[in-house]
């Protein structure tokens, strides 16, 4: 993959990140049923896009070291 | 033995162990601005690591973090939500900035902007706006480290006696070894704060609740509103969704223009140190997870404390912990805030100087390491006595300082990857943002759907900045190339 083309999917991808986790995306989310390994459905998909954020970062790193 | 005097000996062995670590790191430095501010240039991974996670999450995220899912709920959430968004853009500026830093030998971020934009006036805005806006950061951390204290040892150990211990160890090991310091003790701080946090995080819902979901069911079923974004306000009504998001937006765009975490891409020994320390910073943001489990363990246990910032030394002290358990959270605590505490007041003195103090007045490297150490036990002196004044509003002062460090945004982005931004344009957006940010913050009236006052100043920043840049003289492309198309340090 060309290095321009990573960069543009990870700028999407923090975009979509941003858009998930605030107005309106995120009244998708909001009610705090059902929990998610106990945990409220809120709470579960903000860790959900952490853990996301981290994996993409990883390829991203990856990719740049290989280039 | 009283179980007070107990915990002040583990404090107080906690203490020592930090000095050491402290005044250990600065040996070896070189005696220039550069070793003192930027630590020659040689921080590796495990430093930058904690060096960056430590100083984000400070006092206010251990004490204020399990106090907002507390009496905040699900609003806490937003702490969790902004902190990768606010570090990725990192990946690719951090590694620009050290490499314009190191080739045009810059410490600070002024001093990055002003080679960009040259201008005076800019530079000292800068320092003024910093300033202003890290000593309630700083007054905030000793502010946290004096009330554990205070409710770790039964009140025998007072607020000021405990903020002025703590933070004249601070000052000791600033002054002496400068940043390197500041990176070893936050190396040993952020491993502190990491284990106390989940081990509190995850033994607190078992002891009080029996577990993490059946804590979770039990508030559904008590008080469904809690957990349900985006939370409630302070006072216990339903928070606005333009609050929520704004809050996210506007601390995402802020949090790597703190100063304090800003001119540490100059510390880094290459730029793979800083790209590896953004691919690891979301590892550090789920620390926050177990500090909000504290809050939500309190939530029925503890139905009606006053103070929802004392919820975590309130759970600690009712729920007959064994002592050590008591001592390791104080000095898990203490870690929090002081890990924070050292990296501001390090850079205050530091932005004082550089970008106030030397545009108008040159001096000598040693008068500037002599003067930035001066200014660290000023700033430390102001914030103590705000720290120990009652009836200040610090979280507020705080909250309007993030809207006003985040107007430091779109300057930085115009001097690394816009080649037709002028000196007047920065200048002219700089002062209508936070001019705005500002007058939000007066008039809460003139901010809509409870936007954050920040994202007020940003919108009229922006088109600021580009108007007043289109229609000044562009700068000369040799002089853009230097920051827009930087060369490559040779080892990184």
């Amino acid at each position: 993959m060309k290095p321009q083309h990573l960069h543009r999917l990870v700028i999407a991808f923090f975009v979509l990140y941003l858009v998930a986790v605030t107005w309106p995306l995120a009244m998708w989310v909001s009610d705090p049923l059902p929990l998610i390994f106990g945990l409220p459905l809120p709470l579960a998909w903000s860790i959900l896009w952490i853990v996301l954020g981290f994996v993409v970062l990883l390829v991203l790193d990856w990719f740049t070291e290989r280039s | 033995m009283e179980q007070w005097v107990v915990v002040t000996s583990m404090i107080v062995a906690y203490l020592m162990i930090t000095l050491a670590i402290g005044l250990r790191a600065g040996k070896g430095l070189s005696a220039t601005v550069d070793g003192y501010v930027a630590g020659d240039r040689n921080f590796g991974l495990l430093v930058m690591y904690f060096v960056t996670g430590a100083t984000v999450f400070s006092a206010f995220a251990f004490l204020g973090g399990p106090g907002w899912a507390y009496s905040r709920g699900a609003a806490a959430f937003y702490i969790l939500s902004y902190g990768v968004l606010g570090m990725a853009p990192w990946y690719v500026i951090g590694p620009k900035v050290a490499r314009i830093g190191r080739r045009l030998s810059l410490v600070t971020q002024a001093q990055l902007l002003t080679a960009r934009f040259p201008s005076k006036t800019l530079s000292i805005l800068i320092a003024v706006v910093s300033v202003v806006a890290l000593i309630p950061y700083i007054t905030l951390q000793m502010k946290g480290a004096g009330i554990v204290i205070e409710a770790v040892t039964d009140g025998h150990v007072p607020l000021w006696l405990g903020a002025l211990v703590s933070y004249g160890i601070v000052l000791v090991y600033v002054l002496m070894s400068g940043v390197a310091a500041v990176g070893w003790t936050n190396t040993f701080q952020g491993i502190f704060m990491i284990v106390i946090a989940w081990a509190l995080g995850l033994y607190l819902p078992y002891a009080l609740h029996g577990g993490i979901g059946p804590m979770f069911a039990e508030i559904i079923e008590a008080r469904p509103e809690m957990l349900a974004l985006p939370g409630l306000t302070g006072s216990g009504e339903a928070w606005s969704w333009g609050g929520y998001t704004s809050a996210i937006i506007i601390s995402a765009v802020g949090l790597t223009m703190w100063p304090h975490i800003f001119m540490k891409a100059f510390t880094a020994r290459d730029e793979r140190i800083i790209r590896r320390t953004v691919v690891l910073f979301p590892t550090f943001q789920l620390f926050l997870v177990p500090v909000f489990l504290i809050g939500f363990a309190g939530v029925m246990a503890v139905p009606n404390l006053e103070q929802a910032d004392f919820i975590l030394p309130h759970l600690i002290l009712t729920i007959d912990l064994p002592l050590i358990v008591v001592g390791l959270f104080c000095a898990g605590a203490l870690s929090a805030s002081m890990s924070t505490g050292d990296a501001l007041l390090h850079a205050t003195a530091s932005v004082a100087v550089e970008d106030g103090i030397r545009p108008i007045q040159a001096m000598s490297e040693h008068t500037q390491r002599w003067l930035i150490r001066v200014l660290m036990v000023v700033a430390g002196a102001i914030a103590y006595f705000f720290a120990i004044s009652e009836g200040m509003s610090l979280v507020v002062l705080l909250l309007t300082s993030y809207g006003v460090i985040a107007q430091l945004a779109p300057p930085i982005v115009a001097a690394l990857f816009w080649a037709r931004a002028t000196t007047a344009g920065v200048l002219a957006g700089l002062l209508a943002g936070s001019g705005t940010a500002l007058i939000g913050f007066f008039n809460p009236a003139l901010v809509p759907f409870g936007l954050h006052e920040g994202i007020m100043g940003l919108l009229v920043h922006v088109p600021v900045l580009c108007l007043v840049s289109w229609l000044t003289a562009p700068q000369e492309r040799t002089h853009t190339d230097q920051f827009l198309n930087p060369k490559p340090l040779d080892n990184g």
